[in-house]
């Protein structure tokens, strides 16, 4: 009898039978993803609203970091429309907590700036020869004494190539490539040290004599927590692409040293040859100059990628294709070593040249905020309770 | 075949439920259709005032077209354009920016 009821209630029958019991498990159904449908829509508008308040409490903070500059006072407590920001500095950051009339918190940070960084860090291309911007077909032109200038103080106090991790001499490296290698010392990338790379603190690094990217199918690949600038006393070779990841971005800036000579290598061997256009009165010094940099190598013809602003201090010259992600600086000119040879600037990894710091790099105008970090946001402060609690007696 | 008075106000019943919460259904997803719709609304005014603020910040000087834009710009919320030392920046429209 029992295995009946059972056999009676597992066939549904009973189910088909009762249309209201039916309608009801359906009406039940509908009723879940009426529940379900209604959650999932408030829950999306509080992302919006609290992406909005944010923003205007960033917008606000923005605008009382900047005013807590102009006031040159240690703390301050500014109102921006319906938000109360309070700043504080910390050593050389400045620490902004914002309220809003509704009881929502943030806190944001930013760096303080001694000023606005070089504006050519903004642009994609910069040159001083129109003549460039026209055959590449973008760029700004400037004026010789508008290009950045390094910062000689913090040069001096950077750490050197020799003793950073992430670099090594090479002394054969040059003879691989250049008949008669180069005369000034070669330092090399370190591809294996410089994975899991922890670039110098201050984010500046000089190299005293040449720097390479050793020529390679693979490319070079860092992360980078914080920017990086590298000043070559020398020439900048690259033989490889190089992609960066990270928050940080990579500059690359070749100067022209003591007792070097930037010139244009029309034959593209290397070195300085009878009736090369030396930038000053004669050719003296290095054999294979200073300053000039050189994408692409005589071995290497491969289209190189690479992910890091440049600053030529003497004369470009392009043996591949090549594609820039950051600001192209060209103090000099521009040499297509081999006919086609196509530059692509992709302006992917510029600065925000008001609000960012180029490390070694002299700044302009009044000390002012990095940019904003949040660093704790859209807290909402408990309620005050009336009365205070007591212990029940 | 004929069915008795009480299996036909079942059957009525039934339909009548199923239609009511149904059409409740339907009704509720139009709602929040619109509530979806007004949220997307809200983000992309959201992203163009990130875009401005960005632009504005990479300037050094204020650009008419970028000032007529901020009026109304989120949730009819007004913005003005500040600028201080060759830096612009947007601030929403409330008291004066004071000490």
């Amino acid at each position: 009898m029992r295995w009946g009821a059972l056999l009676r209630l597992l066939d549904g029958r009973w189910l088909w039978g009762s249309p209201l019991l039916l309608a009801t498990l359906c009406s039940f159904g509908f009723g879940l993803a009426a529940i379900l449908d209604v959650a999932g829509a408030l829950r999306r508008a509080e992302g919006v609203r609290a992406e909005v308040a944010t923003e205007l409490a960033r917008l606000a903070t923005e605008a009382a970091a900047i005013q807590c500059f102009a006031t040159h006072e240690s703390q301050v407590h500014l109102a921006v429309g319906e938000f109360d920001v309070h700043g504080v500095p910390d050593g050389e950051l400045l620490l902004l907590s914002t309220r809003s009339t509704a009881g929502e918190s943030w806190r944001f940070t930013c760096r303080r700036l001694s000023g606005a960084a070089p504006a050519c860090f903004a642009e994609r291309l910069v040159t001083t020869d129109p003549e460039i911007a026209a055959r590449v077909g973008e760029g700004v032109v400037v004026a010789p004494d508008a290009l950045p200038q390094l910062d000689r103080a913090a040069l001096a106090a950077a750490p050197r190539a020799e003793g950073a991790s992430g670099f090594r001499l090479d002394p054969a490296l040059a003879l691989l490539h250049w008949q008669g290698g180069t005369e000034a010392p070669d330092f090399v990338f370190d591809r294996f040290g410089t994975e899991g790379w922890t670039p110098p603190k201050g984010g500046l690094v000089v190299v005293p004599g040449h720097l390479w990217f050793a020529p390679s199918v693979s490319a070079y690949e860092w992360h980078l927590e914080q920017d990086l600038v590298v000043v070559v006393e020398g020439n900048l070779y690259v033989g490889a692409s190089a992609r960066i990841s990270g928050p940080g971005r990579l500059v690359l800036v070749t100067t022209v040293p003591t007792g070097a000579q930037p010139f244009v290598d029309r034959d593209g061997n290397g070195r300085w040859s009878a009736g090369e256009p030396s930038f000053g009165r004669d050719f003296a010094g290095v054999i294979e100059g200073g300053g000039n940099v050189y994408l692409g190598l005589p071995s290497q013809h491969r289209a190189l990628e690479v992910g890091a602003s440049i600053v030529v201090g003497g004369e470009l010259h392009l043996t591949a294709d090549a594609a820039v992600d950051g600001a192209l600086v060209l103090s000099r000119g521009l040499t297509e070593l081999v006919a086609g040879a196509r530059l692509r600037l992709r302006g992917e990894a510029l600065f925000n040249v008001q609000r960012e710091r180029v490390p070694g790099f002299c700044t302009t105008g009044a000390p002012r905020p990095g940019l904003l970090a949040l660093v704790g946001g859209g807290l909402r402060e408990p309620q005050q309770p009336l009365y205070e609690t007591s212990p029940a007696r | 075949m004929k069915c008795s008075v009480a299996v036909r106000i079942e059957r009525v019943g039934a339909l009548l439920l199923l239609l009511c919460s149904g059409g409740g259904l339907w009704w509720l997803q139009q709602k929040v259709g619109a509530v979806d719709a007004s949220a997307s609304a809200r983000r992309e005014q959201l992203e163009h005032l990130r875009v401005l603020a960005d632009r504005g910040q990479q300037q050094t000087v204020r650009e008419s077209r970028s000032l007529a834009a901020v009026a109304g710009i989120l949730d009819g919320r007004s913005f003005e354009w500040q600028s201080r030392d060759g830096m612009s920046f947007l601030v929403p429209v409330g008291p004066e920016v004071q000490r």
